[in-house]
C-alpha cells in the first residue's frame, strides 16, 4: 500500500529525510504546473520548484495537517513565484509589466478542431502571461489549485475584497479574449 | 432579486461561500443560467494551456538538488555553530584563569555563554540526531559517516565549552554522544554491529529526552 503524505512527513520530522523524497517525487510536478503558471518561463520555474521544496523542507515542522501537504506546498511555490517574477520585474522593461495592451483575436477561427484547442491554448498562455502578478496569482491559485478565496487572501497577505477582485479581472481579460474561441469549440464539439 | 452580475456567477463556478441565492436565481432564471454557462465554458476551457510537461524522473532531480543543498545549509550552520563554541571555550577559559575576577562580571559572563551554547547546541544535537537514526535505519550509507566525522569535530568544541562552564549534564550527554561518533566516523560502511551499539548505547534516546524537555523539538 502507497504511503499516505502524512506518514511521510512523520518520518522526515523524526529524522529520516530521505523520505522527503518520496514528497518530493509525488508532487513536484504539479508544483512545477503552479509555478508555471505564475512564472510564465521554464527556468524561473525550475528555480521555483526547489525553492519551494527546500523551504519546505526546512520548515517541515511548521505543517499542520489541517491543510494538505500539496496545498501546504502549494503556497509556499506560490509566494516563491511571486519573489522570483518581482526580482525578474525589476530587469525587464516596462513593455513587459502589466497594463499592457490586451491580445487581439487576429485571425478567424477555422474549423478543425484541434487547430482551434492548440490556438486557445497559446491564448490563454498569452493571456495568462498579460495578467498583472496579483491576478495571476490569485486566479491560479483558486482555478489551478483549487484553494477558497480566504485562504488566498491570508496566504498572499490581501484583503478578500482584493483578491476577489484580482480573479474577477482575471475572468474579465479572459473572457475578453477567449470568449469567441470558446464558442467555437462548443460548436465544433456539437456537430462531431 | 435582480440578474446576478458576472462577479457571482464566478463565485457560484468556483462553490465559494453564500452563493445559495445566486445558485436558485441561476436555477429560475433563463438569461442568467445562459450568462453562467458561458462563464462555465470559459472557466472549464482554462485546463487548455499549454505547460511545459516535466518527465518521469524529475522528481528525482529535484530532490537529489533539495537534498545536496539542504547539506550544504545544515553544514554551514554546523560550522558557524562550531566557531561559536570555540569562541566561547576562549571566553569561558579566559574567565576561568583570569587572577582577579569581578564576580558580577563572571556570573554574568557564565550567563550569557550558557544561553549561547544552548542556542548552537539545538542545531548539533539535531544534525547529530538525524545522522544517527539515519545510521540506524540505513547502516549502508556513505554520507552518513563524513556527517560524522563533521560532527565529531563540532561536538569536541561543545564539549568542552560544556566542561568549561560547568554544565555537568550536558557535558556528559557530549561525552556518551563523542564516543558514538567516533565510532561512527572510524567504523566501515556498513557495519551492523555499529548499528547495534547507537541503540546499546542509548545516546538517540538521551538527545531526544533533551530536546524534548528543553523544547527543542
Amino acid at each position: 500500500m502507497e504511503e499516505t503524505d502524512l506518514a511521510a512527513i512523520g518520518r522526515v520530522i523524526s529524522g529520516d529525510a530521505d523520505a522527503f523524497g518520496l514528497l518530493v517525487e509525488r508532487h513536484s510536478r504539479s508544483v512545477f504546473r503552479l509555478a508555471y503558471r505564475i512564472t510564465c518561463n521554464e527556468s524561473d520555474a525550475e528555480e521555483v520548484v526547489q525553492e519551494a521544496f527546500l523551504r519546505a523542507f526546512r520548515e517541515i515542522r511548521r505543517y499542520e495537517s489541517r491543510a494538505s501537504f500539496s496545498t501546504w506546498v502549494g503556497t509556499i511555490a506560490a509566494n516563491c513565484a511571486l519573489d522570483v517574477v518581482r526580482k525578474r520585474k525589476r530587469f525587464v522593461s516596462t513593455d513587459e509589466e502589466e497594463g499592457a495592451a490586451p491580445v487581439a483575436v487576429c485571425e478567424a477561427p477555422g474549423p478543425d478542431r484541434e487547430a482551434n484547442s492548440r490556438r486557445i491554448g497559446e491564448l490563454i498562455d498569452k493571456t495568462m502571461g498579460q495578467l498583472s502578478l496579483q491576478e495571476r496569482t490569485a486566479f491560479t491559485l483558486r482555478h489551478y489549485e483549487g484553494m477558497p478565496i480566504e485562504t488566498i487572501s491570508k496566504e498572499l497577505g490581501l484583503s478578500e475584497n482584493a483578491t476577489k477582485q484580482s480573479i474577477f479581472r482575471a475572468v474579465q481579460k479572459l473572457r475578453r479574449v477567449l470568449g469567441p474561441w470558446v464558442g467555437v469549440v462548443v460548436v465544433t464539439l456539437w456537430i462531431m | 432579486m435582480d440578474h446576478v452580475s458576472e462577479e457571482q456567477l464566478v463565485l457560484l463556478y468556483y462553490g465559494e461561500p453564500g452563493v445559495e441565492e445566486t445558485r436558485a436565481h441561476v436555477e429560475a432564471c433563463a438569461a442568467c443560467r445562459t450568462d453562467y454557462q458561458a462563464v462555465q465554458r470559459l472557466l472549464n476551457t482554462m485546463d487548455a494551456g499549454a505547460i511545459p510537461e516535466r518527465d518521469a524522473d524529475y522528481g528525482q532531480r529535484v530532490w537529489a538538488s533539495v537534498s545536496a543543498r539542504a547539506r550544504v545549509r545544515r553544514y554551514a550552520w554546523r560550522t558557524f555553530g562550531a566557531l561559536a563554541a570555540g569562541l566561547l571555550v576562549g571566553i569561558a577559559l579566559h574567565f576561568s584563569v583570569s587572577t582577579e575576577p569581578t564576580e558580577p562580571v563572571t556570573a554574568q559572563a557564565d550567563e550569557q555563554s550558557g544561553r549561547v551554547l544552548e542556542a548552537a547546541l539545538e542545531s548539533h544535537l539535531e544534525s547529530s540526531r538525524l545522522v544517527l537514526t539515519e545510521i540506524v535505519n540505513n547502516p549502508g550509507d556513505g554520507w552518513s559517516r563524513e556527517s560524522a566525522e563533521d560532527l565529531l569535530a563540532d561536538n569536541r568544541l561543545y564539549r568542552q565549552t560544556a566542561e568549561a562552564t560547568g554544565q555537568t549534564e550536558t557535558e556528559r550527554l557530549l561525552e556518551d554522544l563523542e564516543e558514538v561518533l567516533v565510532e561512527v566516523a572510524h567504523a566501515p560502511a556498513g557495519s551492523e554491529e555499529l548499528r547495534r551499539r547507537i541503540e546499546t548505547k542509548g545516546v538517540l534516546f538521551a538527545i531526544q529526552v533533551r530536546t524534548t524537555r528543553e523544547g527543542i523539538l
